[in-house]
């Protein structure tokens, strides 16, 4: 790759991580992934999903079961920590968002949505 | 290339909008935008060309509404084989799907240098929300 824009790209990340939207990101996102309490919630989650789908393959899915999976998908949702998760990530995506916005207008077409990764639906 | 979404509210600050702008203008500059855009040009000039480029992309098209419903004919596989063989012998499309490529190969190779400066894929986050498929 080309040297300019190699350290344009880096210039561009130092930018960033030193954005307040992308360190609040990494601060919410490491509790997320680290503290005992939403990974024991998380962990449950799984487990309990895992469960759900082989009970609908077998189609001994019961109303309790759904009920229950739905609860624990609130009590996960609304978990402060996992909250606050979401809006970092939030509001990080919108920054990110507008970056993008300005190099498109620059290049004419839309950067991330051409060198993003091919995705599946 | 993927068209621009035109709506947005703006929330970066400037310092890193400025530095989002250094980077396209740096990849404005590089070869491969360069050869990307006088392909593009060549294109554009030439009447033969895209009327070849539009018969190929309005017969995929069909080809590909028709496979969804699983009513593909002989004919319509053959006649995009043809439109195919077509279009990759002419030399003006040739130079830019190549060129096309070549760009996209070095938009995604930008975008995994900024992943691993960021720890998150930038591309995937940042680009406009959309329907699947």
């Amino acid at each position: 790759m080309d040297i300019r824009l190699k350290l344009a790209a880096e210039e561009f990340a130092r930018h960033l991580n030193s954005s307040q939207p992308v360190k609040e990101f990494h601060s919410a996102k490491e509790i997320f992934d680290h503290r005992p309490e939403i990974m024991q919630l998380r962990q449950e989650f799984t487990t309990r999903a895992q469960e759900f789908r082989r009970k609908q393959a077998d189609h001994t899915l019961t109303q309790e079961d759904i009920n229950e999976m739905m609860a624990l998908q609130r009590r996960l949702n609304s978990h402060p920590i996992t909250a606050r998760y979401a809006e970092a990530q939030q509001a990080m995506v919108m920054m990110l968002q507008d970056c993008n916005m300005a190099m498109s207008e620059v290049l004419g077409f839309d950067f991330a949505a051409t060198a993003a990764p091919a995705a599946s639906c | 290339m993927q068209e621009l979404n035109e709506v947005y509210t703006q929330t970066a600050e400037p310092r890193v909008l400025e530095a989002s702008r250094r980077l396209a203008r740096a990849v404005v500059e590089s070869v491969q935008f360069q050869k990307y855009e006088q392909a593009n040009q060549r294109l554009r000039r030439d009447a033969t060309a895209q009327q070849l480029l539009f018969e190929y992309q309005q017969a995929q098209q069909k080809f590909q509404m028709r496979q969804s419903w699983g009513g593909v004919s002989g004919q319509a596989a053959n006649r995009i084989v043809e439109l195919q063989e077509q279009v990759f012998s002419n030399s003006i499309l040739k130079d830019y799907f190549q060129a096309q490529e070549d760009l996209v190969q070095m938009l995604m190779e930008l975008n995994a240098l900024l992943n691993e400066n960021l720890g998150f894929d930038f591309a995937s986050l940042a680009k406009p929300a959309g329907g699947c498929c």
